[in-house]
């Protein structure tokens, strides 16, 4: 750089004013909540989108089959004002994940870790329930 | 930043709306590049030329620098005539190169161009500019 660069770079520019500071703090502190709002809820989607291929099939068969043998528990997974869904089942080394309610799941029994989502927090939480009962 | 908004759409508000425009647009990716530098000011480049095309009337263009320096202030008068003179691709690369700090190699990335393009646009218009300057002391 030779001295007349050296003497256009030292000519003062102008320098934005306060207004666009503010707004971009704000825009930076939306998208922060957005990214944690948007973190939130695509974590328990994708899981859903990306494992559910492969395990819907198997679990839309075996479900089929003992769906016709007998009826489904008539397990409440309503408990309050809180309604939970089950995103991911385990049962007896077998690994499922649904999108419906475990009550249309009969071929499942006895202790079965669950993940679920609250729906006023959609955050997912693993709890270990009865099958035959509420969520413990 | 502030400086290249502006001297593409050429006034205070459309610059701080063409930042705002091109960081919303970044902030919105679900991929970013390696290289965020040049990507945020292509952004801003894209913003400015929406900025053109919803205006098609040619607008007065303001300076880019601060002609009320205190210490002198004939000094942005005279950057700004000089810069007003070369085409608008060697302006937009001096602006970039003195007074965003990029490289060669990100104003090349943010143009779409070759880093010899890039380098000779700077050369071309420093050159024009500094003889100019020349003739202006002597003259």
């Amino acid at each position: 750089m030779d001295d007349f660069e050296k003497w256009m770079k030292s000519v003062p520019t102008k320098k934005p004013d306060q207004g666009l500071d503010e707004r971009l703090e704000r825009l930076f502190e939306n998208a922060e909540w957005d990214a944690r709002k948007q973190k939130r809820i695509a974590w328990p989607i994708g899981w859903v989108v990306s494992a559910c291929a492969a395990c819907a099939a198997v679990g839309f068969w075996m479900g089929r089959g003992v769906v016709e043998e007998e009826p489904a528990p008539s397990t409440d997974w309503n408990t309050g004002a809180q309604t939970f869904y089950v995103i991911e089942m385990e049962s007896e080394g077998v690994r499922n994940v649904f999108d419906v309610p475990p009550a249309k799941q009969p071929f499942l029994s006895g202790k079965t870790k669950v993940i679920i989502i609250d729906e006023a927090e959609r955050e997912p939480v693993v709890k270990t329930v009865n099958i035959e009962g509420n969520p413990s | 930043m502030y400086t290249y908004a502006l001297s593409l759409v050429g006034n205070a508000a459309a610059a701080e709306d063409v930042i705002h425009d091109a960081i919303t647009s970044v902030l919105g990716s679900t991929r970013l590049p390696k290289e965020l530098k040049p990507y945020l000011f292509r952004c801003i480049r894209n913003a400015s030329m929406d900025v053109h095309r919803k205006n098609s009337r040619e607008p007065a263009l303001e300076s880019v620098f601060e002609v009320s320096s205190v210490s002198d202030p004939s000094l942005g008068l005279m950057a700004d005539e000089m810069l007003a003179r070369v085409s608008p691709d060697e302006r937009e690369t001096i602006v970039l190169k003195l007074y965003s700090g990029m490289t060669f190699q990100e104003i090349a990335d943010t143009r779409n161009v070759s880093v010899n393009t890039a380098s000779s646009w700077y050369r071309r218009g420093i050159d024009k500019m500094r003889a100019e300057h020349k003739e202006e002391k002597h003259g």
